[in-house]
């Protein structure tokens, strides 16, 4: 079977109806784990009870309790938590350490009976756009692997983009869900602030970061998002949302035009071909300028570093985690960090550090998070009157290895069109919009919808409506 | 722009030791980016926006784990060193 034109949904099918079994499934994608991840580098793990889930949820198939996703293999981004399995985040300070506990969204998908095959490849703490940032050597692209599959959730997005597993979960801070599915040529997303759980997600930037799905089509990210979401009594900033899509046909679609005139040629070109299609469907499509959505980047900048520093702070080895002891308690901190880190997480914190010490805290922290506030007030203006903002989800396609690990800035723009869902707290989500030619190989991109905070329902609707135009380019 | 002192006293602050090579190049990087996000200091917020506030929200403390004798010794587990049946750490004076 190609797990590769194979959606969750097809395979539910087949497993009801006995065309395979969950073993055969299963071992599908481990064939391609076996033959492709040596090269690709996208598993870092293999979780060690893979038989005992094909066990229970092929019962539960044959006992007709089977929901839509039991027997889906499941690939998790390095820093979600499964008791008993190693959760490193690709960080050599987390070598070794095994989840003591399941995050929520691992137990909410757990009763459902999928199969976690392992654990992805990312950027360390989810610090990168390339996974060139990884204690553990980078990903690949699958589509050439000569080119990043962009990150932080690069392991992720290749696990599905390469047939290693049906679909996969990632985490979002400022695009690294959405930035990987666009440049593997597959589908990413991103809810509304607080409607997924953060519970045993190794934190990053805590008022940013979201967990989210990857995979080939709208529908299946939707379900996914849906039986993960939901109030936790362990997440504080976890909310319920509503689920219904409005019953709407045609959508008013804006696009924000700020930095569209960095956007590589043939990526605007197929931008502006599905926007002709978009608007033959009978939508609406305006072109204007959203101005505060310019702050979406530095503002990211100040109170991301700002949060990394608190949350990295934890990683001293003293409780856990790689302890290099040193001769005094001061030293044991230092050899720990030092040789726990690398360096986008050195250079992080010491950024976090500088923006949080006395004299800057108030030019810097406060003041981004009252422009947070501004952009908040901003986009709710334009989703008065839009259902959603639309830009391509990266100026370009995959980069080569090494292109842009010497400037941090560089790095930093991969995120430009992702970065204000995130800061605003907006459900966003990259569709496949094609793919443009790079050195005879045709590379895929990104088409980004990002709709007002709440609407994830109506976002899924969205894109569900318009992926198939995509499709046919 | 940040010194080569600059960056090492951010260091000392944040508890982390610098390799010869990093010490070379994360003034310039790190100089960059504080340069690009100053840009958005002089920016006018409303008042609004700057009298926002969070607000916590609080439940009560309670052990919810299914096996807590288990949940313990996978924690046990993760330690660098434990001694009897409790954590050891390094001399504090």
């Amino acid at each position: 079977m190609n797990i590769l034109e194979l959606t969750l949904f097809d395979a539910h099918k087949a497993l009801t109806a006995g065309d395979f079994t969950v073993r055969q499934l299963v071992d599908a994608c481990l064939e391609n784990i076996n033959t492709k991840n040596e090269d690709l580098n996208v598993f870092l793990h293999i979780h060690t009870d893979i038989d005992e889930q094909v066990v229970r949820a092929q019962s539960m198939i044959d006992a007709g309790e089977a929901t839509e996703l039991t027997g889906i293999p499941i690939a998790l981004k390095a820093n979600i938590m499964r008791t008993g399995q190693i959760a490193n985040a690709s960080s050599k300070i987390l070598e070794n350490y095994k989840a003591t506990y399941d995050a929520t969204v691992v137990e909410r998908l757990e009763q459902q009976g999928v199969i976690f095959m392992g654990s992805t490849n990312m950027d360390e703490f989810a610090m990168g756009s390339s996974t060139e940032n990884s204690a553990y050597g980078p990903t690949k692209n699958p589509h050439d692997t000569s080119r990043v599959p962009g990150g932080s959730s690069g392991g992720s997005a290749a696990a599905v983009a390469s047939g290693m597993a049906l679909v996969a979960l990632g985490t979002d801070t400022g695009g690294s869900i959405r930035q990987p599915a666009a440049l593997c040529g597959i589908v990413g997303s991103k809810t509304t602030y607080g409607a997924v759980s953060r519970h045993g997600a190794i934190a990053m930037g805590s008022s940013l970061d979201q967990i989210g799905p990857f995979t080939k089509t709208v529908q299946e990210a939707a379900l996914l998002t849906e039986i993960m979401a939901g109030k936790d009594d362990f997440d504080m900033t976890s909310i319920d949302t509503d689920w219904k899509a409005p019953e709407q046909k045609t959508y008013k679609f804006l696009l924000a035009n700020d930095g569209f005139d960095q956007v590589e040629p043939d990526v605007k070109d197929r931008c502006n071909a599905l926007i002709e299609k978009i608007k033959n469907e009978g939508h609406t499509v305006d072109i204007q300028s959203v101005p505060s959505l310019q702050y979406g980047l530095p503002v990211y900048y100040i109170s991301m570093p700002a949060e990394v520093s608190s949350n990295l702070a934890r990683y001293d080895g003293i409780r856990y985690g790689e302890r290099k002891d040193g001769d005094k308690l001061l030293a044991t901190y230092l050899n720990s960090k030092s040789e726990g880190f690398g360096a986008e997480s050195k250079r992080r914190i010491m950024l976090g550090t500088y923006i949080l010490s006395k004299g800057y805290e108030d030019r810097l922290y406060t003041q981004a998070i009252a422009l947070k506030e501004d952009m908040k007030a901003e986009a709710a203006k334009v989703f008065e009157q839009y259902d959603a903002i639309i830009t391509p989800t990266t100026l370009a396609p995959a980069f080569k290895f090494g292109e842009k690990t010497d400037n941090p800035l560089d790095m930093y723009a991969e995120d430009l069109f992702t970065v204000s869902a995130n800061i605003i707290g907006a459900p966003a989500i990259s569709i496949p919009m094609g793919t443009v030619d790079r050195d005879g190989i045709a590379m895929p991109v990104g088409f980004h919808i990002m709709s007002n905070a709440g609407d994830d329902a109506k976002m899924f609707a969205i894109a569900a409506s318009v992926e198939h135009l995509a499709d046919n380019q | 722009m940040l010194s080569r002192e600059d960056i090492e006293h951010l260091a000392t602050l944040a508890r982390l030791e610098l390799t010869e090579q990093e010490k070379e190049v994360f003034p310039k990087q790190l100089s960059d980016v504080v340069g690009f996000i100053k840009a958005v200091t002089e920016i006018e917020t409303t008042d609004v926006a700057r009298d926002f506030t969070n607000v916590n929200t609080m439940r009560d403390d309670v052990a919810r784990t299914k096996d807590n004798a288990e949940e313990r010794e996978r924690i046990m587990g993760e330690m660098p060193e434990i001694e009897k049946d409790l954590l050891k750490v390094p001399k504090i004076l």
